[in-house]
């Protein structure tokens, strides 16, 4: 789905969930043998975005007769029912709220101090531009112009359930009502991901809608107002890693289970292909494999995350000539290296004008694996082309260049649902497209270029072959995913700063001919 | 189409241009662009100078005479041990070579126009309606280079009528550099060492492996690789001293003026802007660390995350004024606000070329006008341990913020250029054998060294400060204060 309907589901789910409010009073209470008490549906406008209304259920507790309820439908089949533990206890995600705390987070008192200048009222947790990725925005239809009170904002909260699954109300209580029969299975399974996101459910069983959603803060989303600038990176940002979807999952606490660890959609792909697919975009792993299928769509979504980031700037400056284009748009380490000698850059040469900073190499290093994979590499290489162009015309870019190419690159991409299908042969060959990029020259000096692409890679080589440990060795040139998970790190994280500096610091150091020469044993 | 127009036109302009520089060629110097008509210093080279070959000038009778180090063998120490005489060599070294393949020229770099201007002496001049082809580029930066091109000077300059003239009459007749004075002599070293109208290194030659340019005269002229074929009039330490101060200004100017020619270029045809090289090297080339405190503890002196405009040459201009009344006694100069209303609007996310161009033509004018105040004479002589001390204990303040508990700016240039300019004073006034006021120095400057060097303990080789930490400047920095400011009761 693309952004554009994806806006256009949120118009209809806000009026679906405006309807639902006016109807709510005739609404019959949730079956009194599933629920003791009745449930407070969360408000659109006033909720209170707390996952204690879906610690009910997800926390595994018996609560409100829950364990009937879960006995009678088989939910243990179909989900965890320990999500709110998991996701409380150790997802990040809980702790985008209370990282910007100045008197917790070292980082955050940096970003404060240096925010604030001039304007003593200032407050990074009040700032929209930081509350759009580190909050729960309750108004994610209003694009712009929103307050901080558009938030929810609890030190408990941060990004929680509802920033990902949706804030719509309606779903929060279709989605466990029962047939009043009694003797058919839930309703809300057999419906479609198109009803359920007209409910206010976000489709995140499609990878790509789940790749778009969480590019959205991985990478930015400009009409979301979700952008971190070079002056909030200067004011003590850390710097956004290359987002690859799959490694950043992996490095989550996982609250769901993939497919194929589910009972309830193995048997249904196995009995009913099309209803597996239609209704949980799910084809048995043999047809369509589920970890290459969201690489994929990781790679695709990031890289029209960032084209977009580049497609607002260009189009602000076309209205403001002295506008250049922001710094942050550019690849961090084109600049922010030490200057060894001799120069991996000076060694592998320049696309255009030596010392023209490019964009961020990353973005286009597996799309465009992916892309010559699927057959579509000429297009693929004749867009990125004119947009790598128009970034080195001059520095900083052609503005107008930059703008027309960003926008025919975000044009590339139409969605069909089935050019992006791996089964066991296509993951085979993708992954050994993958292995070749990694060791190709051009990335000689773009570490974050062969770090994205190391990290698909290793994903691939789990899903394939279990044997992803024999790429340890590299975690020497370079951090193994983008949050190495340490025992003191279980329940309370190492401090941020901590993690970063040494993240930053073997980032580096990362040399290119080592790493290859290692990267070669392991194949 | 509309770029062969603009291609026609920029001839045209160019062609222009050499006429009217034609029609003046005995114009007073330096050449600029300017509306305003401003005091300026004499003793800069001029384009289109007729050159000799060095050979014209290292006859065994004249400066040739094979003794190094002595008045008439100037040619032969130059040979020996003079930096200049290699220029033109490492156009052929595996950097020269790979930097013209990264910048995709067609000529080698011993062959290139742009390189030749400061590798070679000037490369398309005429000599007796000859062209110098490259025979006599290998001579590299040869007597011409420095002393100006010879041609009108070279068969009278050991006559005694020539003793006779003014350093003025024999700079504006004939073309003659008064090397001797300091103004000339540091403008003539910045063409090359800082850039100039028609020669630079910006940030393209760099990336393609040119280092980068940070001059600063007193590293220079007295680093022990720099073998003299001459003697200083002014003996030491007021040498050293009026060397640093009039170094700072005139790198300052050329600094400045190269300004003015990029955002001109910029705001008319599709030329870099921003050039980078117009920022300090390391606010962008440093490693990300979180833990680097940035701007945080530091006065705020420019937005957020935007680069410091030539921080190698500002660092230490607003103690022109004050400096001044220590080391010059002639016409009062006071504060440079042309100077400052420039660093402020170069210190933006978009400065406007255009903006940029007028701004620096004004602080040109500002720096040119004291340039040529040094010139009319005035420097203080047999200057004291406590003018030393005070003026140390000068620079130090500068490199500390308003409470003295951070450093003011942590740029690395900016630390790199006070602790130059420390050493500068202790090296003048005799080291650890100096007076023992500033002997006493020592350590903290040792420690200022340290806190700056670049790393040079992993194997692999790196220009520039990693891991640098603005810490340990400041405690040297601190250090050096309270040196200062003890040493003769609480200033």
């Amino acid at each position: 789905m693309n952004a554009r309907a994806f806006r256009g589901a949120w118009i209809v789910a806000t009026a679906a969930v405006a309807l639902a409010m006016l109807a709510r009073s005739g609404v019959s209470q949730p079956p009194a043998e599933a629920l003791a008490k009745p449930m407070v549906v969360a408000d659109i406008h006033n909720a209170s975005a707390s996952i204690a209304e879906c610690k009910a259920c997800h926390s595994g507790a018996d609560q409100r007769g829950v364990r009937d309820f879960v006995n009678k439908f088989k939910s243990h089949e179909f989900i965890r029912l320990d999500e709110s533990i998991v996701w409380e206890e150790n997802d990040p995600h809980g702790k985008a709220f209370a990282v910007l705390d100045p008197t917790a987070n070292s980082i955050a008192k940096i970003m404060q101090k240096s925010l604030e200048n001039g304007n003593p009222g200032y407050q990074i947790q009040n700032d929209v531009r930081c509350l759009t990725c580190h909050a729960t925005d309750m108004k994610p239809t209003q694009k712009t112009g929103k307050l901080a009170t558009d938030f929810a904002r609890n030190n408990d909260v941060g990004v929680g359930c509802l920033s990902c699954h949706g804030v719509g109300a309606e779903w929060q209580v279709a989605h466990y009502k029962s047939d009043p029969t009694g003797k058919n299975e839930i309703p809300w399974r057999t419906m479609t991901p198109k009803v359920k996101e007209e409910k206010g459910l976000r489709n995140l069983r499609d990878p790509l809608a789940k790749a778009e959603m969480c590019a959205s803060c991985h990478v930015g989303n400009p009409d979301e107002g979700k952008v971190v600038t070079h002056e909030m990176y200067a004011a003590g940002h850390p710097p956004l890693p290359p987002f690859e979807l799959v490694s950043f999952i992996e490095g989550e606490p996982k609250h769901w289970n993939n497919p194929s660890k589910t009972p309830y959609l193995v048997d249904l792909a196995k009995n009913k292909p099309t209803d597996a697919y239609d209704l949980f975009q799910y084809r048995s792993e043999t047809i369509d494999n589920y970890t290459a299928r969201h690489i994929a769509a990781g790679a695709i979504a990031s890289m029209q995350a960032e084209m977009k980031l580049l497609q607002a700037d260009a189009a602000e400056r076309t209205k403001n000539p002295s506008h250049m284009l922001d710094f942050a748009r550019f690849d961090c380490y084109a600049c922010h290296h030490d200057l060894k000698i001799p120069s991996d850059r000076q060694e592998r040469g320049y696309e255009g004008a030596p010392g023209r900073p490019p964009l961020k190499a990353w973005v286009s290093a597996l799309p465009a694996v992916i892309a010559a994979n699927a057959g579509l590499g000429t297009t693929f290489d004749e867009k990125w082309g004119a947009v790598k162009k128009a970034s080195l015309a001059k520095p900083f870019g052609d503005t107008a260049e930059v703008l027309k190419a960003s926008s025919e690159m975000i044009a590339w991409y139409k969605p069909n649902g089935k050019e992006f299908m791996y089964s066991t042969e296509a993951t085979t060959a993708l992954r050994g497209e993958i292995e070749k990029a990694i060791a190709d020259k051009k990335w000689r000096g773009d570490t974050e270029a062969v770090m994205h692409l190391t990290w698909a890679y290793r994903s691939l080589r789990t899903t394939l072959t279990n044997d992803a440990d024999k790429l340890d060795p590299l975690a020497v040139f370079l951090p193994k995913n983008v949050r190495e998970a340490t025992e003191t790190d279980k329940k309370v994280p190492v401090t941020a700063g901590e993690v970063l500096a040494e993240r930053q610091k073997k980032f580096a150091a990362f040399d290119w001919t080592k790493f290859q020469e290692e990267f070669s044993k392991l194949k | 189409m509309y770029y062969r127009v603009a291609v026609l036109f920029v001839a045209f302009a160019t062609a222009g241009l050499f006429v009217a520089q034609a029609t003046r060629s005995a114009a007073r110097a330096p050449v600029i662009e300017s509306a305003h008509a401003h005091e300026q210093p004499y003793g800069m080279i001029q384009p289109n100078g007729m050159y000799s070959v060095a050979t014209s000038c290292s006859a065994a009778s004249c400066h040739g005479s094979g003794i190094v180090k002595q008045a008439g063998g100037e040619y032969t120490t130059w040979m020996e041990g003079d930096p200049h005489a290699k220029a033109f060599g490492v156009l052929y070294n595996e950097v020269s070579e790979r930097m013209i393949k990264n910048l995709g020229r067609k000529e080698p770099a011993y062959r290139d126009a742009s390189c030749l201007k400061c590798h070679g002496v000037d490369e398309d001049k005429q000599l007796d309606g000859e062209k110098l082809d490259d025979r006599n580029h290998s001579e590299a930066v040869s007597c011409d280079a420095c002393h100006g091109p010879s041609k009108n000077w070279i068969a009278i300059h050991y006559q005694p009528s020539w003793k006779a003239m003014s350093d003025k009459d024999k700079f504006e007749r004939y073309g003659f550099v008064p090397s001797k004075d300091l103004s000339a002599r540091s403008l003539n070293c910045a063409a090359c060492h800082v850039g100039a109208r028609d020669r630079e290194v910006n940030h393209d030659l760099i990336a393609a492996g040119h280092p980068r340019l940070s001059f600063e005269y007193t590293r220079y002229h007295f680093s022990d690789k720099y073998l003299k074929h001459w003697v200083e009039k002014v003996p030491n330490p007021d040498f050293e001293v009026r060397s640093w101060f009039v170094g700072q200004v005139a790198s300052l100017r050329a600094a400045v003026d190269l300004l003015a020619v990029r955002a001109e270029r910029a705001s008319r045809q599709n030329s870099p802007w921003p050039e980078f090289s117009e920022s300090s090297c390391y606010s962008c080339h440093q490693g990300l660390n979180p833990d680097f405190p940035r701007s945080a503890g530091a006065d705020r002196i420019r937005p957020i995350g935007v680069p410091g405009w030539q921080v190698w040459y500002l660092s230490l201009a607003k103690l022109v004024p004050q400096a001044s009344q220590m080391l010059f006694q002639g016409d009062a100069i006071s504060s440079l606000t042309a100077l400052e209303n420039l660093r402020i609007a170069m210190e933006t996310t978009n400065p406007d070329p255009a903006k940029i161009a007028k701004l620096a033509e004004k602080a040109t004018a500002e720096l040119d006008a004291i340039l040529a105040r040094f010139q009319r004479g005035g420097f203080s002589e047999n200057l004291s341990v406590e003018t030393f001390t005070r003026l140390g204990g000068m620079i130090a303040e500068s490199a500390l913020n308003a409470n003295r508990t951070a450093l003011k700016d942590y740029d690395w240039d900016f630390a790199a250029q006070h602790t130059l300019a420390l050493t500068a004073i202790y090296h003048g006034t005799g080291g650890s054998s100096g007076p023992p006021a500033i002997a006493a120095w020592k350590p903290a400057l040792l420690k200022l060294r340290t806190a700056i060097a670049f790393d040079s303990k992993s194997k692999d080789r790196y220009d520039s400060p990693k891991d640098y930490d603005p810490k340990k400047t400041y405690e040297a920095i601190r250090a050096m204060y309270d040196l200062t400011h003890n040493a003769k009761g609480d200033r």
